[in-house]
């Protein structure tokens, strides 16, 4: 197998979720991921798009190694993270950031703000705690949040407001890559505006590459350069997502399209 | 059928485990019968030693283990030194005696816990809700020791009911409604003692679980379609309580038990209580042994019951 | 924010009265072993502000007893003379803290008579002292025998919910194992296979780790609870992504959210473990004479002539009551409380 030169890439990831019930002894399996290989290119926005249990959280999951596959490889900038030990991989940590869809759940309610974007810092051991307490400042401001809302609790921010913090928690270890799992859903329409204006500035800023999870394939088909379509456990379709729309080749594509809901006269922001 | 089967290996192995450890730790501990009996300055040291020898007590803790096991294979379950008969039948004998106590109290528990923690959950934060409250928590802080001796108090002061013991002098000459009317007479205090100390909790859960279960919205749907409330709360609230009342079913056994034996020994009941109690003070090795297997099958029978009423219960445990 | 207020008011009461206990030597007027033969079972004192010539005194004041001649344990006030009840007083001796020793005790009345208050026992011994110093061991064995319990089920709990899989199937398996034993059968298990015949004070110290070790399972399941759902919070799960240590994760994030649950807990467990040692003590399988707890003080109303006659030997179990009261509501409070928190 060659290693691989592209920024990140997925081969052949096989992870089944298993349940057993101590009475009747049989197994009860759910295949999340099915052989799944993707190549997702830097400084771009990739998304990743199908219904709830085609396997989308179970890939994000992976690939920021919180779970492990049961084959397959993850390349990233070159090194395979699935062989990695605990060392290693708490050094590429920093680098690949995951951002929730529940940004209520993402947080310690008794934490404050500050606290949880300076957390990364401290658990990497990054800097004093006056160069945390600056950096926690420069990333509010990078991420539009009120600086003398710092020492709040999170729970006192609104949604759109979470998401920010979210973003800027990601952010705190510079990393190369956001992984945005559903980041988006469960924020109102203007609010998810604004939210992609303020990662497409971070991504110009910075050249992040952004990978997406979505299951609105509509606005997915707005933001992203390349678009994955995910059923079952399995890649079904990866295009441009102009090609998507006009071919869409596999039956599932289709019928997420049709499912779209369609807004007449309203002007999409951003490129199409 | 094939979860029971494990079951019955689990429990078996249970029991065969704490047989072993029961023996280990009696080991361990210093003194056995016939300790108590140095101090009696006729029994010289031969003749303790000769009982010893005769009760096999001088043995290595292996050989009697094996011994008392064929003991319990012959149906025996060793020894009672104290009253110099097989374990079995005594215990057999005090622990009917026991059953006989804890079943009405169990019963009466749960025929006044269910439909007071209903009601409250129904009328939550109501009058009768709060007066139940109260009532539940008055009686969880009062101590069941308290309860029992008050009552006998009360009994020896005002005559009404026999204070203690099971049967009265002359027991045997009464006919079997005099009979029946007797041991009933004996059993008011004890099982009205046990009873109140089991209420509390029985209550609280029974409340919590339909409090739980008032909130679903299949409830909220029954309400809609105009479903009267005792039906509402008796055919569909209560059935979807079960599982969980079930469950309870089975860990109150062993709460039971455990007051019964506390009971049992204030009112001089002849139960497995003052069995034990003596048993202990007096160093009866296996009547001690005996007894803890006991609880320990009751314990068994009372989780394997309560999951049979499960699956008799609930449909979804039937059809996985 | 917090209802400091509703907490006080049990934990004022629980304080003042475990102080109480605490300094029994100087609060309580006689030592708890000392007897009185002449005066065995005598009622509760009666104090006086008037004497028999109809004068008021300040100070309240107490008669002898004398017993009637002919009958046994009735006793009638001898008014020819007045004891006043003086404050501040010397009289037996009792230990402070290690070997320090002290006389000072709050109130008492002078020789030959004795101050009963809450009556005496069938040695002569006063109830009242003999209540205070026994409160020190029925009420620190629930204390210190809770506090086992709740670090052996938090230890058992933390590591079942936190590394799961095997170790959690194991644990929980001897923690249903635990929780279906009857309790007392399981306390009167493992009193019967320790020595009979031990010291007072090693008999409290074997009945705090009896009852301790008894109990971690209630604890444990909740605690395997708290941890399993903290384990996967999504800012848990962030954490890892930042390369966070298992220890790190658990000080920062899970431990925490045990705090309030094991602080209900223990106020729950505490009266539980008080009536356990009093269970123990009364049947004669705890704390042994003449050290006082509560429970062999109870001991001696097993006997029916004592039952019926002498109604204050009922008082330490009474005393129980506001005292599990004030724990139900503690617990109470601190559950609507900590849930806001």
């Amino acid at each position: 197998m060659k290693p691989s030169q592209s920024f990140l890439e997925v081969r052949k990831l096989n992870k089944t979720y298993v349940q057993r019930r101590w009475f009747s002894g049989k197994r009860f399996q759910v295949k999340a991921l099915d052989n799944v290989s993707l190549t997702i290119p830097p400084g771009r926005t990739f998304a990743l798009v199908g219904e709830s249990g085609s396997g989308k959280s179970t890939l994000a999951k992976c690939l920021t190694m919180l779970e492990e596959p049961d084959s397959g490889e993850i390349y990233f900038e070159g090194s395979d993270l699935v062989v990695m030990n605990r060392q290693e991989l708490r050094r590429m940590r920093p680098q690949m950031q995951l951002i929730f869809q529940d940004a209520a759940t993402a947080f310690n309610p008794r934490f404050s703000a500050a606290e949880i974007i300076a957390e990364p810092l401290v658990i990497q051991r990054r800097g004093s705690a006056g160069e945390r307490r600056k950096r926690v400042l420069e990333l509010m401001e990078q991420t539009g949040l009120p600086v003398d809302a710092a020492g709040r609790p999170a729970s006192e921010f609104s949604g759109g407001q979470r998401q920010r913090l979210a973003i800027a928690r990601a952010l705190a270890l510079e990393p190369k890559c956001l992984v945005l799992d559903e980041a988006l859903s469960g924020l109102d329409l203007p609010i998810q505006l604004q939210i992609v204006y303020l990662l497409q500035e971070l991504q110009a800023r910075a050249s992040l590459t952004y990978l997406f999870i979505s299951h609105d394939l509509g606005l997915m088909a707005q933001i992203a350069d390349r678009v994955a379509v995910m059923h079952g456990g399995k890649i079904v379709e990866e295009r441009a997502p102009a090609d998507l729309f006009a071919k869409p080749q596999h039956a599932h594509t289709q019928a997420l399209l049709a499912a779209r809901p369609v807004l007449e006269n309203c002007s999409a922001a951003g490129d199409a | 059928m094939r979860f029971f089967l494990r079951r019955i290996v689990h429990a078996t192995f249970l029991l065969v485990g704490v047989s072993i450890l029961s023996f280990v730790l009696m080991e361990l501990a210093p003194g056995d019968f016939f300790a108590e009996m140095r101090l009696n300055p006729q029994l010289s040291a031969e003749t303790l030693a000769g009982l010893r020898q005769q009760y096999g007590l001088d043995q290595p803790l292996p050989v009697r283990y094996l011994h008392w096991v064929q003991s319990v294979a012959r149906g025996e379950f060793g020894f009672s030194f104290a009253y110099n008969t097989p374990v079995a039948p005594l215990l057999w004998s005090r622990a009917r005696n026991t059953l006989l106590l804890t079943a009405p109290a169990a019963l009466l528990a749960w025929l006044i816990a269910i439909p007071v923690g209903v009601q409250s959950a129904a009328r939550q934060g109501e009058w009768e809700d709060k007066i139940a409250s109260a009532g539940t928590t008055a009686l969880l802080a009062i101590p069941e020791l308290l309860l029992a001796l008050g009552f006998l108090l009360l009994s020896l002061r005002t005559g009404y009911l026999p204070a203690g013991g099971m049967i009265s002098i002359g027991f045997s000459e009464l006919s079997w409604w005099g009979k029946f009317q007797d041991i009933t007479a004996h059993l008011a205090i004890p099982v009205t003692v046990l009873t109140l100390g089991s209420l509390p909790i029985l209550v609280r859960h029974v409340r919590a679980t339909m409090l739980e279960v008032l909130q679903s919205p299949f409830i909220n749907a029954a309400r809609a379609h105009g479903i009267p409330r005792r039906r509402l709360l008796y055919r569909h609230a209560l059935p979807a309580a079960l599982n969980p009342l079930i469950s309870l079913f089975g860990f109150s056994i062993a709460g039971l038990l455990s007051a019964s034996l506390l009971v049992e020994i204030v009112v001089s009941w002849p139960g497995l209580g003052p069995l034990l109690l003596e048993a202990i003070l007096g160093r009866d090795l296996y009547v001690v042994i005996g007894a803890i297997l006991l609880s320990t099958m009751f314990l068994v029978g009372g989780t394997l019951i309560s999951d049979l009423l499960l699956f008799a219960a609930d449909p979804r445990i039937r059809t996985r | 924010m917090i209802k400091t207020r509703t907490i006080s008011l049990p934990l004022l009461l629980l304080a003042c009265i475990h102080l109480i206990v605490v300094c029994a030597g100087f609060f309580a007027p006689y030592d708890y072993a000392s007897q009185n033969r002449t005066l065995p079972f005598a009622p509760p004192a009666r104090i006086h502000f008037v004497d028999s010539r109809g004068e008021w005194h300040f100070r309240p004041f107490v008669y002898g007893l004398v017993d009637q001649p002919g009958r046994f344990g009735y006793y009638r006030e001898d008014r020819s003379q007045v004891y006043p009840v003086r404050f501040f007083v010397h009289g037996d001796e009792y230990k402070l803290i290690g070997s320090v020793t002290a006389h000072l005790h709050l109130f008492g009345i002078s020789e030959p008579a004795r101050m009963f208050l809450i009556g005496s026992d069938g040695y002569g011994r006063d109830q009242f002292s003999r209540l205070l110093f026994g409160g020190q061991v029925s009420l620190f064995a629930g204390l210190l025998a809770a506090s086992l319990s709740l670090v052996i089920g938090s230890g058992f709990g933390v590591v079942a919910g936190f590394y799961g899989k095997w170790t959690d199937e194991m644990i929980m398996r001897l923690v249903e194992l635990f929780l279906a034993l009857p309790w007392l059968y399981l306390l009167f298990a493992v009193r019967a296979f320790l020595p009979l015949h031990i010291t007072p004070t090693a008999a409290f110290l074997m009945l705090v780790v009896i009852i301790g070790f008894v109990g971690w399972a209630r604890p444990a399941r909740l605690v395997r609870g708290i941890v399993l759902s903290a384990k996967e919070r999504n800012y848990v799960l962030a954490g890892r992504n930042f390369g966070a240590s298992d220890l790190y994760l658990l000080r920062r994030h899970i431990l925490p959210q045990t705090a309030s649950v094991v602080l209900t807990q223990t106020a729950l467990l505490i009266p539980q473990y008080i009536l356990a040692e009093v269970t123990l003590s009364f049947l004669g399988l705890g704390v042994g004479e003449p050290t006082p707890s509560w429970g062999n003080m109870l001991a001696s109303l097993q006997q029916y002539h004592i039952l019926v006659s002498y109604w204050w030997m009922f008082i330490p179990g009474v005393a129980l009551i506001p005292i599990f009261l004030s724990y139900f509501l503690l617990a109470n409070t601190l559950q609507k409380r900590l849930k806001l928190g």
